[in-house]
């Protein structure tokens, strides 16, 4: 979903408010959230609290980290400051906690491709749950999506896991998932840089 | 007191620094190889702005704001992917000033019951040190440690009881590494370094606390 209408003003360090349209909060996989929608409004007024997070730095801001603001479109275009915000802030609603997707994993390995055959590949998997030895394993094309595919070649690596996943809903799913790892191309300066360097210590290694 | 049921609920890879959030678009990861161009036809909640780029596929949501990248997965058949993407990404942007790195990993606990909810609270916060409150209750907890390793760091434990009625605490394990104290140029790739090298460990010394906190609660 591409975003047009998506506003953002800064208070300072304290505090930003974000606007959001309803699409981007309704379809958010972390924050599921239905507050009704404002007469008047085309969405909805996040404030960000920075100091919510201060518990914790590294966390991603929660459901219950993103408030609703209590003003209309209008007033807050024409009213920026913080003081004036601050004061039209409404009470702060705690939404409920969104439910989400889990999964459990019954096993997961890493594999790398040892040989191509007809119509599929056979690896050697490592078992990254710490529970069994490696073992070698055959998987025919079919089963590695189509996105994939172009990676298989020998010494790629993937990952392989095999478990559950329980919706929000409430439905259990049997999962199995091969994904290969993706590695950044490099642009042909970098590769040029890398030359440089190598031959640099090249240089340098074989100086007498 | 019967031990709770652990779930993994995700894991997700932020790191600390002066980005351009701009450049984060889902073609751009798509080009540079981390991605694949099929997906990132299928983004989600894409928002791209200048101060914040956001999107989501169904195994990874990405957020970028100007002090922060970060990356979360709930699909825990997805947690390398997720790692390559992110040191991948790091690899690429070499020269971009960075300063931490936080490896979190996200559980929650189900208890059966009111009675083994509430213990769990009370074990670690004990309510006689609060005798002037009624009945009083863990209402989230957060616990930091000195790194084990030589890295600097540290790490914390947030408990979070999810105070709805139901008796489920989410728990959080954040692995943080700092590394500003190197030379600037230095820091990205050292991130990149200690995502690659320390992603095992850090798993199993989450799991490890997260295994030790079960057995508490069902003591």
């Amino acid at each position: 979903m591409s975003v047009t209408s998506a506003e953002t003003v800064d208070f300072g360090h304290a505090n930003t408010v974000w606007y959001l349209n309803r699409e981007q909060i309704l379809g958010g996989d972390r924050h599921p959230l239905a507050f009704p929608e404002r007469p008047g409004s085309h969405g909805y007024y996040w404030h960000y609290v920075d100091d919510a997070l201060s518990h914790s730095s590294d966390a991603t801001p929660t459901a219950h980290e993103l408030r609703p603001i209590d003003v209309s479109l209008d007033a807050w275009r024409t009213e920026r400051s913080a003081a004036q915000v601050r004061r039209v802030i409404g009470p702060i609603v705690q939404p409920p906690m969104p439910k989400i997707d889990r999964s459990i994993v019954l096993q997961r390995w890493e594999g790398r491709v040892d040989y191509l055959t007809d119509g599929g590949f056979v690896a050697r998997l490592m078992d990254l749950t710490g529970t069994g030895a490696d073992e070698d394993a055959e998987f025919p094309l079919d089963e590695i999506s189509p996105m994939d595919r172009p990676l298989v070649q020998e010494g790629a690596v993937f990952y392989w896991s095999v478990g559950y996943r329980d919706s929000a809903s409430g439905q259990r799913t049997r999962e199995s998932v091969v994904r290969f790892r993706r590695l950044p191309h490099w642009s042909k300066a970098d590769r040029q840089e890398a030359d440089r360097r190598v031959a640099r210590w090249k240089e340098r290694l074989t100086r007498p | 007191m019967p031990k709770p049921k652990v779930s993994t609920l995700g894991k997700n890879i932020q790191v600390l620094g002066h980005f351009n959030p701009r450049l984060f678009v889902p073609q751009w990861f798509a080009d540079v190889g981390l991605l694949a161009s099929e997906e990132v036809g299928d983004v989600k909640n894409e928002i791209i702005h200048e101060e914040i780029a956001q999107f989501a596929l169904d195994w990874v949501s990405i957020r970028v704001t100007k002090d922060r990248l970060a990356a979360s997965t709930t699909r825990v058949g997805h947690i390398e992917p997720l790692r390559d993407l992110v040191a991948g990404t790091l690899d690429l942007l070499t020269h971009t000033p960075t300063m931490s790195l936080g490896i979190n990993h996200d559980y929650w606990f189900d208890f059966t019951d009111r009675d083994s909810f509430d213990a769990f609270g009370w074990t670690l916060v004990a309510p006689s040190n609060w005798p002037l409150m009624d009945r009083p209750g863990m209402a989230q907890l957060t616990v930091q440690g000195k790194r084990t390793d030589e890295r600097e760091g540290y790490v914390r434990v947030l408990i979070d009881p999810q105070l709805d009625g139901g008796y489920r605490v989410n728990v959080g394990v954040n692995d943080h590494y700092q590394v500003d104290s190197t030379p600037a140029a230095r820091c990205t790739p050292m991130i990149v370094e200690i995502i690659n090298a320390r992603w095992f460990d850090s798993i199993a010394d989450s799991q490890a606390l997260i295994d030790d906190l079960a057995r508490l609660a069902s003591e």
